[in-house]
Parts: structure tokens; sequence; C-alpha cells
């Protein structure tokens, strides 16, 4: 009777326990997690966390003070630059441990190990495209640049120190949702981190599409409906229109060759062209105080946690403060006492498919001109959270990886493309932001830039001595006209990058007579720059409404410049409205159609969050567009994407009969516009049904914020914003302006900046998502940047004092 | 009394012990408890119950109210329930079974070795 009761109740205990230690299905381990002890009650901020604390570190050479303001944004005070960079990479690791682990794990096909089987194919894509081969060439180069080298190994010490001080109960919260631990960080996750930024920015191309399309439609047709250049009058390039190139190009002739014929339907998932950003920089000559000014703000998925993190980094020789990325070293957006930079998109195409020969079953030779050359082979181990590892074969050429073969998206056996990159040659972008950091004048700048290749970005300067400039600056492969445009064929040397554009070629200029720089992923330069451009993804709005605004007034104040970017007209609704809704169009109409018609041609353009124009016009150009393309989809009956919405509206006002779009029902534009009229209405009365409220565009567009992991309650809905994509204040209901930043080149620089999130990773935290609203409203924090510790030892939220050991 | 002192003592020592211990350390503490000390099976549950779920009531009420209760209103959309406070329940009742289930395992071993003995009608002693 005893020894069964023992059993009984020990077996009990011990299922108890069992059941609670481990996860269930999708449930984590209930023990863990609720324990007050250990589970998340323990990730709930408390007053405890602000308080100061002292950290004896072996990894340091002298004292180190960090002291975080108001807003949880450190000052970071040390006597030496690895140093400064430990206390970075800490303090990084503290705030920021699991977004950090988590945009790695992405970039190098890692997620399904904590997910489970539903982020396979993610991880399959990002293996595929070479991600890690890209990341293990940038730390190679990182690693042989001795300056690089001892600083991103002190970040990785800084971020390990923090890491190695934690227990379970300190481990953020993801961690204990997703049932895993944080591993150590390395110099390779910075690496991937900056992949993962190229990725972001750079990783999306239209080749095969291209290809379809050409096919289907033929040449002419194609150059009609996708040119590579617009207008001069509608063309508002990065650098100014009328600049003269005075260089003699490295020359590449256009050799002749077929594009090889295919028709693909099933393409790989691809980063979101809608990443881009604005920035710009007034001369003093331009500004209402004569100091310049300089401004960026980064278009990006809108995130829990954030993106970006705000810092301020002091050690001999550089006082540099603005936003870092996790796991980057320094600043990647910001300003120090001589001069401020900022970045956006530099959009060219990067990214070209060649379709690949192998010699036989094998694989392991590929067909080049008269020659067989040799394939590599990786045996990829994705290991699958409660599942077994998925073993997948990467074949790689001197392009690149196969991305696609007979075990990947591909058609047929023959069917076989690889990728040719800039994101898998070796560079080290890291040093550039390094140097930047600590630059003092335009030469340092210039020397800065040198280093940076993917993604290629527009680095706008402006310094306190008065210099402006814009680099469109990265490695971009010299090409003949249409060369990686289409599909090309791996086996004929002839369609391979030969050379990229040098340096002192890329386009730029420095204190241009109209007294500003600025970009926002247009074309980068006019059509006379002597090497061909092509790039499907340019932007078309926001930098002629940015220009005008910036040449609207004779002299700008940093208000009238905080106004800009968070400009809300939309001046693609304004050419649009005024080209098709004319008074007799309006008077063809009935009903709730013809009075959604009045409301837009009274309406003044601006998407303001009350505004319910705003959305009457995002359904209409929605329908509007659908229609019109609609016969081209069916037309070419393959992966394709539409015309960019300034070439539809320049083709509507060329040709009202609509003889421009392929397999196309409408008789002419009238038509068109009244049935998308009818549609539109339909959809606006079926929103207010469904939702029981005026269609008022914040409403209507619902931005939300999600978190990394699609942890909903972590995430926040119907953020109250204005804007949407191709306006300034590009907030859409996923994505926006992940950072904005105006920067007054004073003696003394005032900054002001905000991004939508919060300096803290930790969802328990107050300092989670607190400066959302502000973002929202268009309202920005007060940067208090000093050079000297004394000015924040008086009004700090929390201190950090490192000491070495000895 | 000598229950009540029991339970302040499961609650006491699980509360010290605790972060140094892993989770089930609420297991272990009362099972360790009932091992050494003596007691009759439905008093030690009830100790365990009470201490252990106590001690874990007012430690998440009180990281909750530290915490202006804003990560467990987060986690307990996880959940699918409304409020935090819903999690101090499930804390509470979880702590409380770990505790009470620890004792018995603890109070049924020690009766493997030294079984409590019968009481005798009229008896002057008890365990």
């Amino acid at each position: 009777m005893r020894i069964f009761k023992f059993l009984l109740f020990s077996t009990l205990a011990l299922a108890f326990v069992l059941a609670l230690n481990f996860p269930i299905q999708d449930y984590p381990a209930l023990g863990k997690l609720l324990s007050p002890t250990h589970g998340f009650w323990q990730n709930g901020e408390t007053e405890t966390d602000l308080e100061s604390e002292r950290i004896i570190v072996t990894a340091i050479k002298d004292e180190i003070e960090i002291y975080f303001d108001e807003h949880l944004i450190p000052h970071i005070f040390a006597d030496n630059e690895a140093d400064m960079y430990f206390a970075q990479g800490y303090v990084l690791g503290k705030y920021r441990l699991w977004q950090m682990d988590f945009i790695t794990r992405a970039a190098s096909g890692r997620l399904s190990e904590i997910v489970g089987p539903a982020t396979l194919d993610m991880d399959r894509n990002t293996r595929r495209q070479g991600m890690m081969i890209g990341a293990e060439a940038s730390l190679k180069e990182m690693m042989r640049d001795p300056y690089t080298e001892e600083m991103v190994n002190a970040y990785t010490e800084g971020v390990n120190a923090y890491i190695s001080s934690l227990t379970f109960k300190d481990y953020p919260i993801e961690f204990k949702l997703l049932g895993y631990e944080p591993e150590p960080w390395t110099p390779l996750k910075s690496a991937l981190l900056l992949k993962y930024m190229a990725d972001n920015l750079t990783g999306t191309d239209k080749d095969f599409e291209n290809t379809n399309l050409v096919q289907a439609l033929g040449q002419e047709v194609f150059d009609l409906l996708y040119p590579d250049f617009y207008p001069k009058e509608y063309s508002e390039p990065v650098i100014s229109k009328t600049k003269k190139w005075d260089f003699s190009p490295v020359k590449v002739t256009k050799p002749d060759v077929i594009f090889p014929s295919i028709k693909k339907d099933s393409i790989i998932a691809q980063s979101n062209p809608d990443n881009g950003s604005n920035n710009w920089a007034l001369s003093p000559l331009k500004t209402k105080d004569g100091h310049p000014i300089l401004a960026n703000d980064p278009h990006l998925g809108l995130n829990f946690p954030s993106i970006w993190f705000m810092i301020h980094l002091n050690s001999p020789g550089q006082q540099s403060m603005g936003v870092t990325l996790p796991g980057a070293l320094g600043v990647i957006s910001g300003f120090n006492e001589s001069i401020a930079w900022g970045v956006t998109n530099a959009t060219r195409d990067v990214r070209d498919w060649y379709k690949i020969e192998f010699k036989d079953e094998s694989r392991s030779e590929y067909a080049f001109d008269d020659k067989w050359l040799k394939t590599q082979k990786y045996i990829e181990e994705i290991k699958i959270k409660g599942e077994e590892s998925f073993f997948d074969t990467l074949i790689t050429t001197h392009y690149g990886p196969v991305v696609y073969d007979k075990n990947y998206k591909s058609e047929s056996e023959k069917a076989n493309y690889a990728l040719r990159w800039t994101a898998h040659d070796p560079s080290n972008e890291q040093k550039t932001f390094l140097m930047l950091n600590k630059a003092k004048d335009y030469d340092d700048y210039v020397e800065a830039l040198s280093f940076y290749q993917c993604p290629a970005q527009n680095f706008v300067f402006a310094s306190k001595s008065g210099d402006i400039a814009l680099t469109v600056n990265g490695r971009y492969p010299i090409k003949w006209e249409n060369q990686g445009k289409y599909v090309m064929d791996g086996s004929q040397s002839a369609f391979e990058w030969s050379n990229f554009i040098p340096y002192e070629h890329l386009p730029r200029e420095k204190n241009p007579p109209r007294g500003y720089v600025s970009s926002a992923n247009q074309h980068p330069h006019n059509a006379e720059y002597p090497y061909y451009f092509y790039d499907p993804f340019t932007s078309d709005y926001r930098n002629r409404r940015l220009n005008a605004l910036l040449e609207e007034k004779e002299r700008l104040t940093v208000e009238d410049n905080k106004r800009i970017q968070t400009d809300n007209y939309n001046l693609m609704a304004q050419e649009y409205v005024q080209l098709l809704l004319d008074s007799a169009t309006i008077a063809n109409q009935k009903g709730e159609a013809k009075n959604i018609a009045v409301a837009l041609s009274n309406w003044n353009y601006f998407n303001e969050v009350g505004s319910k124009e705003a959305s009457y016009f995002e359904v209409f150009q929605h329908f509007l567009l659908g229609n019109l393309w609609k016969g081209l989809g069916e037309k070419v009956d393959a992966a394709y994407y539409r015309p960019a919405k300034l070439q539809s509206y320049l083709l509507l006002k060329e040709d009202s009969t609509l003889g421009f779009a392929p397999n196309t029902s409408f008789r002419n534009r009238d038509a068109l516009v009244k049935e998308s009229l009818a549609q539109t209405a339909d959809s606006i009365n079926n929103w207010i049904a469904k939702y029981e409220m005026e269609p008022k565009w914040a409403d209507f567009k619902n931005t939300s914020i999600t978190h990394l992991a699609r942890i909903a309650p972590f995430g926040m809905e119907g953020v109250n914003v204005g804007g949407n994509k191709d306006i300034l204040n590009a907030t859409s209901s996923s994505h926006g302006a992940s950072w904005r930043m105006v920067v007054e080149m004073r003696n003394k620089p005032e900054a002001y900046g905000i991004y939508p999130g919060g300096q803290s990773g930790n969802p328990g935290s107050t300092f989670y998502d607190n400066l959302t609203e502000k973002w929202a409203r268009g309202e920005y924090l007060s940067l208090n940047f000093s050079s000297s510790p004394s000015d924040y030892r008086l009004n700090f939220l929390k201190r950090i004092e490192f000491k070495p050991e000895n | 009394m000598y229950f009540l002192i029991k339970t302040i003592l499961i609650a006491f020592i699980t509360w010290i012990a605790g972060p140094t211990l892993p989770w089930y350390g609420a297991v272990i503490v009362p099972m360790a408890f009932f091992i050494i000390f003596p007691s009759k099976g439905i008093n030690a549950f009830l100790s365990g119950f009470l201490g252990v779920g106590l001690l874990w009531l007012a430690l998440s009420f009180q990281l909750n109210e530290a915490n202006g209760s804003l990560l467990a209103d987060k986690m307990a959309l996880l959940f699918g329930f409304n409020s935090g406070n819903w999690l101090i329940l499930i804390t509470w009742g979880l702590g409380g079974i770990a505790g009470g289930i620890g004792a018995l395992a603890g109070y049924s071993a020690r009766q493997l070795v030294f079984p409590n003995k019968k009481k005798e009608r009229g008896g002057y002693y008890s365990a």
C-alpha cells in the first residue's frame, strides 16, 4: 500500500514537472513560462531595471560611463575606440538581444530551427540565394582590415559580456515563448546583419517577369510600357538634371547575342520594393540661419522591436549620434560635431539571372563557351523545430548559387537559374560607417564611401564648414543596353558582367548651384550619364514633390524640414484626378460614383488622417490600374508586373483610346473610369457597412506595426497616421518612415529625431513603443548632444559604469 | 499550529531557494521538506498547495503591480484572456498544484522508511 502510494505520487510529480517543462505542440513550456521566479513575470520591467549598475569586465582597457537619458538613449563615454564599441555591443545586447538573434537567423536561413516547418520555404529561399556566401565573403574582408577587425571583435565581446551575465529568468520574453536560448554573438552575425539589409534593399528584381513580358508583347510594346527613362518634365533625378559628365567612361560593347527564350511563372519570394527613403541637405545659402541642414528618413517595414536604436558614441576623436542597426557598429544615419550624413536606397539593378546548362544529371559541370566548368555542391542542413532536419543541395557556379533547379521552383529539369548579385561579393561596408562616424569634412566622407558596395545607397552629406554633397554610392556593374534586364544565357561569356563603374565615376555632386541635394529612390541621374542605367523600382513621385517643396521657399528653417518629412501631399492623386475627372466625365456618372468623383475633384490631395477622399482615391486607383492592366496579365499568362504608376498615367494621358493596353476590354478611357468609379463606390459602401464608421484615411489604411515574430499582442494596430507610399510621409499600412532625422549643423549641432517604437526591445517595458504616437503626430525628440559627460551626470535615468578587472 | 508553521516554512524556503533552482524547485522544495519532516498525508498536501500557491500568487501579484500589468496583459491575450489578472490566478493554481504534488511525493517517500504510527485509541500524543 505504501509502495503503491509512493509510486503514484512520485509518478504524478514527475509527470507534472515533465509536462510543464517542455513545449507541447504550439504551447510553450508552461511551468517555465508562468513560474514567477523564472518565467515571463521576470520580464516585466520595474523600477529596479532603471537602477544604476557598476560592472567589472576583463575585455576593456579603461573605464566606460554610459548615461541613459529620459528616452533611454545611451550616451556612451569611453577612453578609446575599442572600449566604445564594446559598450555599444553591450547596450544593444541588453536592449535588443532577441531581435539581433532573430534577424541574423533570418539572414542565415535558420528560422525553422526555432519556429518549425512554417518557415522552411523562407529558409530555403534565403540559403539558396546565397546569403551565407555573401556574409562569409564580407566577414573575410572585414577581418582582413586590422582596424575593422579590432572594433568588430570589441563589439562582439560587448554583446557576449551581456549574454554571459544572463540566466534563464533574464532571457528576453521571446526566447521563453519560442523555447530556445540565446547563442554567443560572432563577427559573422554582424556581417549577416549587413547582408540582411542588403537583401532588404536590393533583394528584388524583375528579370523573369521582363523575359515573360517581352516575349508575349514584343520589344516595341514592352519598351512603350516599361521605359528606362521618363520624359524630361516628369524626371527629377538624384543628381541635378542639368549635370554634365566630364569623364571618359569605361567602354562596354553590346555583344551580338540572343537572350534565351523562357517562360516562368513560379518566382521566389523577394523583398518589398517599397523599401525606400528620403534624404536631402541644404547649403548655408538655402537656410534661414545660414547653417547647413540635413534630413533623412529611411522607409522600411514597420516592426517592433524597431529596426533602429538611437545612440551617442564618444571616444577621443569621435562624438557621433544618431541611429544604429542592432548588430552593426557605429551610427548608420546621424551626425557628429563636424558633419551629418544619411542614406536612401540607391536603386539600380544589381541582381541578374543566368540560365545554367548542366552537362549531365550529376550536375557537377556546366557549359561555359566551349568548356565545361565545375560546380560546387553544399549540403545545407536546415534544422526544424519538432521535426527531422531538411537537407537541401546548394549548387554554386562562378556566377553565384543556382537558386532555381529541379528541387526548387523550377518548371523542368532543364530550367536551372543561377543568381549573380553584388551582395555576394566581398566588401567591408562596416568600415565606411566606422570612418563616417569620425569624419571631419568632405574629404573624409569621400574616403569613407570608397569602401562601400552593397546595398548601394545615396549618401547625403553636410558639414559644419558649409559643404553639402550627395553620392550615389555602391558597386554597380557596367552593363550594355538591356544586359540583365532579361534572364541571360549562362553558357555564353558574352552575357557576363565584365567590369564595375569606377568609384570616381559614380554620380555625385558637391555644393550644386541650386543650393540643395536630395534623393528619394528615383532615377540617379539624367539620361546623358555615360553608363547604362536600368531599374524597375524607381520612385517617381516623392522626388518631384520633395524638390518642389525645397524650391518653394528661398530659405528654410528646421521646422520647414520637419514639415517636409511629414508632408502628406499625394502628387499621384493630383495628376490622376486632374487627368481623369474633368467636369464632363463627372457629369457622366450617377449616384454614389458621382459623389465620389465630385469629392475627388474638390479634394486638396492631402492624405491627412481624417480625409475620406484619400480613401476614395486609394480604392479608385486600385480598381483603375487593375482594370487597365487586366488584359496584360491574361496575355502574358506567366509571372509579370504592371507598368509603373507614372508610366500608366503618361500612357493614359497620351492615348484616351487605350491602344497601348494589351487585350483591354474597355472601349476607351471614359469607360474605364466609369467602371472603376462604380467599383470604388461599391467597395467603399461595403467597408462602411462592415466597420460601421466613416472611411477616414487613418482608419481605412489601418497602419499596423507587427512584432518581428508575428506575436500579435506584441504589435500595434490602427496607428493614427496619414501619408502613403509615393507620398513624402511614406507611411502605408505596414511600411513607412522607420526613422526621421533633421540636423542643423550649428557650432554645436542641433538635431531632432524619432522613430515608431522605442529604445527597449522588451514588450514588458514602457520604452517598447513609447515613441510611436509622437511619431504618428509628426513630432520629434530633441536629441541631447554634448561631448562632455558632465552634461549628463546631473540628469539621467540610468547609469552603467564599466570597470576593467585590475 | 504545526500546520501553519510548516506552510510558512515551505513558502519561505521556496522563495529563498527558488531563484537558484529550476522552476520545478516549486515541486522539489516541498518534496524534500516532507521527506525530512513527518506529517499526515492530507496536511502535507495542503501545506505544499498553500505554501507554494500563495508564494506564487504573492510574487506574481507583486511583479505585476511593479510592471503596471503591461506585460501580463499582453501575455494574457496570447492565452486568450482579456486581462493579466487571469494569469495571476493561473500562476497561483499552478504553484499550488506543484507544491501539493511535491509534498505528497515527499510524504509518500518518507512513509516507505518511517511510516506514521497508527494513532492509538486514547493515546497521549499524535504525529
